[in-house]
């Protein structure tokens, strides 16, 4: 009961978001004008800021938010590891090199093409992690190392790309830092399979998922596969946090701290947590996109350093109080 | 209903640790095995569960009113030795833990009838109190009882327990044995392993014991356990 208060709560206000999302910006709309151009007195050019810039940005910020809020909470479920993250663990890799690659110009193909490799290479990434937390022996520590060492290599390796093929300045930190700046509903609409994807790879194993809480061993007398479940949740993970690195780039600290906010507002229960991370992830990106546009207007900071900036004292809050 | 083994081998990285055994453990009995440390009691229950495989034999379900095999690991809940402490979870959503069953994906919430026999097991297990509060929190006699509502709560026809009870006080393990014994006493066949021979003695309707790699059922009345234990090593 309290938990759809809170949800409640947490729609409300990514609502609130949104509408911050469409009516202010560089250009200056007039809530007037908003209005004007919603209820069809046609401004063309009004119509385009609204329909062709700010909503395709806003709608990207709530579906790449929830991706990397779910991927993170699948890893830290998955691997009962705290520092579960998609990036931390060296997932989104793959598909941070195949985006460079795609800004570079050295890589030309089709905008659903890029984003279909950008999966697979983030799958295939994902292989390390699923290798690794498979094995017994693997320690958590050993897990976020590996993890963490993959990541570091593939932003070098992306950096390294961008700085040979003289990416603009901008546009390579876009892709470091991450943001969702002149997205437009062609940038979107690749996602949105991969997304529903991820979802539902998601649900159908959340109830296995909850039942790895009790163990590999005990899990498989209930007739649970860990391995199996493992599988598909890391997948799950790549699936949703490669299609979103493709578009937004490197989105640091998102699926780390989301998770662990959700834990402590919405309880353990491991179905509640996969549940709820996705509109706190929403939550946090939009806002995070926001301030990442408005703050130095007309000039934008890329938004995963907002998300930095604000997650980092939070998250050792967190771990100070809570882990 | 009756377990039985005929004429199995166990062991494991084909390595045979025990040849050629017979066995049958029927419900509504209370069954140890006892043994030294590293004489196979856990690998006589990880095979009987299907953990690991057997490597030669068979292994099935007799029941007295149908005659086809039944799948054994439908009938058995086990609980294997040194369980890791699950955590974030409250007694009572580990006890609902046991109710999952594979094929009902979307099913969030337990349905009525989990939720009455989950409660139930609870309070036989006397671990009701405890319901909301998180499983770390217990103390070792509370855990074990809870893992017990946990095997309880799963319906099944045998209970295969894995069970060092070694940091458990007397009047701890009393009651955890006394538990067993009802529940054997409800047409459910249990199979314990363990070093408790006082336990075992006031309680067990029957005995194996393990020795030199083979398994010896006890004569009754049941009595003097350490002799059988300790006595003609060679």
């Amino acid at each position: 009961m309290r938990n759809s208060y809170t949800l409640i709560t947490v729609l409300i206000l990514i609502s609130v978001g949104f509408a911050i999302g469409l009516l202010f910006g560089s250009s200056n709309l007039t809530i007037q004008d908003f209005i004007n151009t919603i209820t069809t007195k046609t401004n063309s050019g009004h119509a385009m800021i609204i329909w062709d810039i700010r909503m395709p940005r806003i709608v990207i910020a709530l579906f790449v938010g929830a991706a990397f809020a779910l991927s993170g909470a699948l890893l830290q479920i998955t691997t009962r590891n705290p520092l579960g993250d998609p990036q931390l663990f060296g997932i989104t890799g793959g598909a941070l090199i195949i985006n460079a690659l795609a800004v570079s110009g050295i890589l030309t193909v089709q905008i659903w093409q890029e984003m279909s490799i950008a999966v697979i290479a983030s799958i295939l990434g994902s292989g390390i992690i699923y290798y690794c937390s498979s094995r017994d022996t693997v320690k958590p520590a050993t897990l976020a190392l590996i993890g963490f060492s993959i990541g570091a290599m593939s932003i070098a390796i992306s950096t390294g790309i961008m700085a040979y093929s003289r990416v603009f300045t901008q546009q390579a930190l876009g892709v470091i830092g991450g943001s969702t700046a002149n997205l437009t509903w062609d940038n979107f609409t690749p996602v949105i399979p991969f997304f529903i994807l991820g979802v539902v790879i998601s649900v159908i194993i959340s109830n296995r998922l909850h039942v790895l809480v009790l163990g590999d061993t005990l899990a498989k007398t209930l007739g649970v596969n860990p391995k199996q479940t493992r599988f598909f949740a890391i997948s799950a993970a790549a699936i949703l946090s490669g299609a979103s690195v493709n578009i937004v780039g490197s989105i640091g600290l998102l699926g780390l701290i989301t998770p662990h906010i959700t834990r402590i507002i919405v309880g353990n229960n491991v179905k509640t947590i996969l549940f709820y991370s996705i509109p706190f992830g929403s939550l946090i990106m939009i806002y995070s996109d926001q301030i990442s546009r408005l703050i130095f207007m007309p000039y934008e900071v890329p938004v995963g350093l907002i998300i930095t900036i604000i997650g980092a004292p939070m998250m050792i809050y967190l771990a100070w109080r809570h882990l | 209903m009756k377990l039985c083994i005929n004429n199995a081998s166990f062991g494991y990285n084909k390595t045979v640790l025990f040849n050629s055994i017979n066995l049958d453990i029927t419900t509504g009995g209370f069954t140890c095995i006892i043994g030294p440390n590293g004489s196979g009691k856990s690998t006589i229950l990880k095979t009987i569960s299907k953990e690991l495989t057997h490597l030669s034999g068979e292994i099935y379900l007799d029941c007295d009113h149908e005659n086809n095999s039944i799948d054994i690991e439908k009938n058995i809940s086990y609980l294997p030795a040194g369980l890791q402490d699950p955590l974030h979870v409250t007694v009572k959503e580990l006890v609902n833990l046991s109710r999952f069953k594979a094929e009902n994906i979307f099913n969030w919430e337990p349905s009525k009838i989990d939720i009455m026999k989950v409660d139930d097991c609870l309070l036989k297990c006397d671990v009701k109190q405890f319901s909301n509060t998180l499983f770390t929190n217990l103390s070792s006699g509370e855990k074990q009882r809870v893992w017990l509502a946990f095997c309880m709560a799963q319906e099944k026809s045998f209970l295969l327990l894995d069970e060092s009870l070694s940091n458990l006080d007397y009047q701890t393990r009393k009651i955890f044995f006394n538990m067993l014994k009802e529940l054997s006493r409800n047409d459910i066949g249990v199979l314990l392993a363990t070093h408790d021979l006082d336990m075992v003695e006031q309680f067990a309707d029957e005995v194996i014991l393990i020795k030199n790699n083979s398994l010896v059922k006890l004569p009754q009345p049941i009595s003097n356990l350490n002799e059988y234990l300790y006595s003609n090593i060679n």
